[in-house]
């Protein structure tokens, strides 16, 4: 029990620690609290007492009087304190949010591609909130309450010290009970929060491919639902033995505590048969027990709030020692040249931790400034290249040079900001367009975003956009292919790389927009190195040089000329069916179904 | 139907259950009400007052066993209310999971998978706990029914005096809760824009990794989350200050006790005991207040929830969404029958007369399309982006629904594509396949039948055997998320889940450059392309 609690308290220290003067008024206002609580009680034996001796009705109203503006005063601290925690505690949660996202932010793919969006989201916000619940509830409701419990302990063993001692005892083994049981009902409300997460993870996927299930028919429909009985049985398995395992802690508690309160109202009624206490004094006793209860049930409400912040911590903790396997190198790092960069490839092996390697020991070398094309089928190898120079990834065997650099001893930083990669499939976000561009950097501003559109001459597209920078993009949706694709060349050209890796959109665009893009494209690669994974034999024609991969290997490597002068030549042929597919529609096949 | 109405036929789809929930919480209600009178007695015992009877020691072993008894009770109830309410909510889910599974959207843009999630998720939960709140809420005004009269008997005056001020001011602040639902709302959007930019970046964290922009971002982050601290402290604040006058509600009757029984209290009508017993019940009936003013916001929340929920019915009716269906939370599971293939679906024609849908909004569409298809025909649909090829092949499928025009099925009319042009009639295969978390195989049989050998004609048949030889077999490699960084693995899944179960015409949007795939497989198809390979 000991450990989580230094845990979850070195975890918030870090975050709390720029902020004690809320947390000392929030010490302070706890302790208030707590006073004006036990005074309440004090005040009714006094009334008791003399009402019972037959005191003047004024003195009596008097006292009901301070009852009632005590017990307001109780409810004003109550709402100051509250305001306090919330304000400490979003404030040091915010940090650790942060925190998180950017180091999740920084993690390589290996990491990303194990997990979905939403999960991550429920480490950074969903996990951090309940830690925020931690901290604000459990602060005042678990600290508070066990102060409240001692300031109770020490007002009945000043009425007399056999009964504070016998319900101390009764409170300490209760405690010990409950932590010891709070123990074991833990890890059980971890794997209740993981199996509901993974049941509407799956619904999830399910309402996204309603169509597909739809047109496949009754019975995958049927499968599907036998698929979410099986899920919902788990869940609710589960969660029944979550409840019950607290259900458990709760009723050795409250047992414990109505034997103690049992024995404080015996040795109290013996007490006042012996003449050594007054009724108001026996009241006050009742009362005292009565108000034990209060600080048990909520300690066992919160100790759900615990559990789920046990957990969270543990996953936290988790993502945040998660090192990202692409690092920044250990030594001084080497700075990449300027200008275009020479791009050296030797025997590389790479394979995604598979045993079956996707690129099989690569070896070529792209003198400065001049354009590979890259062809193959899918699976050949051509996007894994393209993040292995990009270092997406560590290489298995072998090793890059750019720029005459190994890539792992430069900065990821410089790196980053020397190669410029555009995915096939270009990634938008919600934002406008200039937030699209520039990632939320204010440092660009939109004289230099203007001055790179139109380097690539896309201003006639800027303008032809509903608001122009300021158009509101949706997330993955709202622009075509060959738009978004349009959108990346811009961001790459902001960053002003000596190598742009550009792998190319496959699908089809349309006339107008093909040429833009390839207007783009021939300006973006002006004065840099570039390669691109090409799918269209357009584009293909602006490359110096011609690489074709099959099964992870290269089969043929040369200058475009002399490999379309070559009759026998795979590129060659490549080119005659490319010939054949245009005009007249027929069997061609695109460089995507190059001879294997 | 109202939200009553809906809530009580939630109910009577698990009438025992139901029943053993509110039993439950009753017993425990009684329970609670007992030590107050226990209590009193053994006050009155101590000063000579009232009846005699028990001993104090005999009243002090009533109160314990009483307490003891409630703790087991109580657990039990627990469990009772835990089950009662997540039957309820899986009752609410499945009838809406099955009806978005069943029919189509009907064209509209409806509300994306990612919001029907969060109703599916967050809006049934919250029926689910008005049923809940329903059954304590009988237990909570048996309670406070015998806690009044108790009361009353004691001293009628009295009561009325100390017990009305509370309820007032109760249902006073209880104007609060309209700004602080709006608050809520406030808080809830700042938290929403928190993990939507979250939601993205991650989504996008390639293109964020590949550009360097994380510093941006953060800050970006940062901003948000400032905003969002701001709305939710506000929030937080304003709940608790309500909260506050709530507890206080009972204080301030405590302390009406106090000043309006220091005269009898002097003059001996009223008892030590009887005081006991008004404090103890006091703060009892203030917290029925509390629970009564929650349960009414929840009703409401729950009559919005319904609501919506209804609206992602596909227009099915709202008792749907209630229908006592079997949940299978037990015993074994059902058994998939596999499609029966009788002889008269096997197709000779395929026909669609006069074929006319236009999307709202855009208004565009297919207008006037004749298509006929016979046994054994590849028709290949070519046209530009936007020229309407898959609106063509949703509205034969009647995924989209037709304004004008028939589909015909071996001459006869067709009255619903939908449920009509499915396996093993009709196989589709959508430009951009949707995989889930499954084994490959789960993903390509859909619940049908395994067949070994089947299978790997299948698989050979969408010329995905290096694809999957790559992904080590059918059956090991879980596919969706795992499989994005393979473009094999994202691509290969839905072929073969339609050459599967392709029966007698089989519709292919295809991916583009098309896989030559199809004009392999030795179904009679029509297939769309964006290109004319």
């Amino acid at each position: 029990m000991n450990i989580p609690l230094r845990r979850y308290w070195r975890l918030l220290a870090r975050f709390l620690a720029p902020q004690r003067g809320g947390v000392l008024t929030l010490v302070v206002l706890l302790l208030g609290g707590i006073g004006l609580e036990l005074l309440g009680p004090q005040i009714l034996r006094h009334f008791l007492d003399r009402a019972q001796s037959g005191s003047a009705l004024e003195e009596l109203q008097a006292a009901a009087i301070l009852f009632i503006a005590v017990a307001l005063l109780t409810q004003i601290v109550a709402v100051a304190e509250t305001a306090v925690a919330e304000g400490v505690g979003w404030t040091a949660t915010n940090r650790l949010r942060a925190d998180l996202a950017a180091h999740c932010l920084r993690l390589d793919l290996t990491f990303h591609n194990a997990r979905t969006p939403g999960e991550l989201i429920e480490r950074i916000d969903g996990d951090v909130t309940a830690l925020a619940n931690f901290f604000s509830r459990f602060a005042i409701a678990v600290v508070g309450n066990a102060i409240l419990l001692v300031g109770v302990l020490v007002l009945l063993g000043r009425e007399d010290w056999r009964i504070g001692l016998g319900v101390g005892a009764f409170a300490l083994v209760t405690l010990a009970a409950m932590l010891r049981l709070y123990t074991a009902a833990r890890p059980l409300w971890a794997r209740v929060e993981q199996e509901r997460a993974l049941f509407y993870g799956a619904v999830g996927e399910r309402l996204a491919g309603a169509e597909d299930i739809r047109t496949s028919g009754p019975t995958a429909r049927a499968y599907v639902l036998r698929r979410f009985a099986e899920r919902s049985r788990g869940w609710l398995r589960l969660l029944l033995r979550a409840v019950l395992a607290e259900q458990a802690v709760w009723m050795v508690a409250l047992s414990l505590f109505a034997l103690a309160n049992a024995l404080a109202l015996a040795l109290g009624a013996a007490l006042f048969r012996a003449g050594a206490a007054s009724i108001g004094t026996i009241y006050l006793i009742f009362h005292y027990s009565g108000l034990l209860v209060r600080p048990i049930a909520q300690l066992q409400a919160e100790i759900r709030d615990l559990q789920q912040a046990g957990a969270s911590v543990d996953r936290v903790e988790e993502l945040l020692h998660t090192a990202p396997r692409i690092r920044d190198p250990d030594g001084p790092p080497r700075p990449i040249p300027d200008g275009p960069l020479a791009v050296e490839v030797r025997r590389v092996s790479f394979g995604y931790g598979v045993a079956t390697p996707i690129i099989a020991d690569m070896s070529f070398s792209l003198p400065p400034g001049r354009t590979l094309a890259i062809l193959g089928r899918t699976g050949s190898g051509k996007t894994t290249l393209a993040r292995l120079l990009a270092r997406q990834y560590d290489l298995d065997e072998g090793a890059i040079r750019l720029g005459g650099v190994n890539p792992r001893e430069a900065r990821l930083e410089d790196l980053r900001a020397r190669v410029g990669l555009v995915t096939q499939e270009v990634q938008i976000f919600a934002g406008t367009v200039r937030d699209n561009l520039t990632f939320f950097n204010p440092a660009i501003d939109d004289a230099r975003l203007l001055r790179a559109i139109d380097e690539l001459g896309l201003r006639g597209w800027l303008d032809a956009l509903p608001a122009g920078l300021d158009s509101a993009l949706a997330a993955g949706g709202g622009l075509s292919g060959g738009e978004a694709q349009l959108l990346a060349l811009v961001r790459v050209l902001l960053k002003d790389p000596g190598l742009v890796i550009l792998d190319e959109a496959s699908s089809r665009l349309d006339p107008a927009t093909e040429a833009l893009v390839g207007r783009a494209i021939d300006r973006l690669l002006a004065g840099r190195t570039g390669m691109i994974i090409a799918h269209r034999l357009a584009t293909v024609g602006r490359a110096d040089e011609i690489m074709i991969l099959a099964g992870g290997r290269i089969v043929e490597y040369g200058p475009r000329e002399a490999l379309a002068g070559d009759p026998g030549s795979s590129f060659a042929r490549l080119l005659r069916a490319g010939d054949d597919a245009r005009p007249g529609g027929g069997h061609g096949h695109g460089p995507e179904e190059a001879p294997a | 139907m109202t939200t009553w109405q809906l809530a009580w036929r939630l109910i009577r789809d698990r009438p025992w259950l139901a029943l053993l929930n509110t039993v439950l919480a009753i017993v425990v209600a009684a329970l609670d009400l007992l030590p107050g009178p226990i209590a009193a007695a053994f006050f009155d015992r101590l000063t000579g007052r009232g009846t005699p009877g028990f001993s104090a020691e005999t009243l002090i072993a009533f109160l314990l066993a009483t307490a003891l008894a409630r703790t087991v009770l109580k657990t039990n109830a627990v469990l009772a209310a835990t089950l009662h309410e997540f039957v309820a909510g899986a009752i609410v889910r499945r009838n809406l999971f099955d009806a978005i599974l069943a029919r189509p959207d009907g064209g509209r843009a409806g509300p994306s998978p990612g919001e029907t999630l969060g109703h599916l998720r967050d809006d049934a939960a919250q029926a689910a706990r008005l049923v809940g709140l329903l059954c304590y809420g009988v237990s909570a005004i048996l309670f406070t029914a015998g806690a009044l009269a108790l009361l009353l008997r004691i001293d009628a005056g009295l009561t009325l005096l100390v017990v009305l001020p509370p309820v007032a001011v109760v249902a006073v602040a209880r104007r609060g809760f309209a700004r602080i639902e709006r608050y809520r709302q406030e808080s809830r959007r700042a938290a929403d824009r928190v993990t939507g930019a979250l939601g993205e970046w991650f989504e996008a964290v390639q293109a964020v990794q590949l550009a360097g922009a994380e510093p941006h971002l953060i800050a970006h982050f940062r901003r948000l989350n400032e905003e969002r601290r701001r709305l939710t402290l506000r929030d937080a604040v304003l709940t608790r200050a309500l909260g506050a006058v709530f507890a206080n509600s009972a204080s301030l009757g405590t302390g009406l006790v106090l000043l309006f029984a220091a005269r009898p209290l002097r003059a001996g009508s009223f008892t030590i005991g009887d005081f006991a017993l008004f404090v103890y019940y006091l703060g009892s009936v203030s917290e029925f207040t509390r629970f009564f003013g929650g349960a009414l916001a929840s009703y409401k929340g729950a009559g919005v929830s319904f609501g919506r929920l209804i609206g992602l019915l596909r227009g099915a009716g709202a008792e749907t969404l209630v229908a006592p269906g079997p949940l299978h939370l037990t015993g074994p599971l059902p058994r998939i029958e596999p499609p029966p293939r009788r002889e008269s679906d096997r197709l000779v024609r395929f026909e669609a007369v006069g074929l006319t849908y236009r999307h709202p909004g855009s208004g565009r569409g297919i207008e006037e399309i004749n298509l006929r298809l016979r046994a054994g025909e590849v028709v290949a649909i070519a046209g530009r982006v936007g020229a309407g090829k898959t609106t063509l092949l949703r509205a034969l499928l009647g995924q989209l629904p037709a304004e004008a025009g028939e589909i015909r099925w071996n001459g006869g009319r067709v009255a619903d594509p939908a449920t009509w042009c499915v396996p093993p009639r009709v196989a589709y295969t959508p430009q951009v396949p949707r995989l889930f978390s499954e084994t490959l195989r789960d993903n390509i049989l859909l619940g049908l039948p395994a067949d070994e050998a089947a299978l790997t004609v299948a698989v050979r048949g969408a010329a995905l055997e290096r694809d999957i030889a790559a992904l080590e077999g059918v059956s090991r490699r879980s596919s969706g998320r795992a499989a994005r960084g393979s473009p094999a693995g994202r691509r290969s899944g839905p072929p073969p889940r339609g050459c599967w179960r392709a029966g007698r015409s089989c519709l292919c949007s295809t991916t583009s450059p098309a896989r030559s795939t199809w004009r392999r497989s030795a179904c009679c198809g029509t297939v769309s392309s964006n290109n004319p390979a």
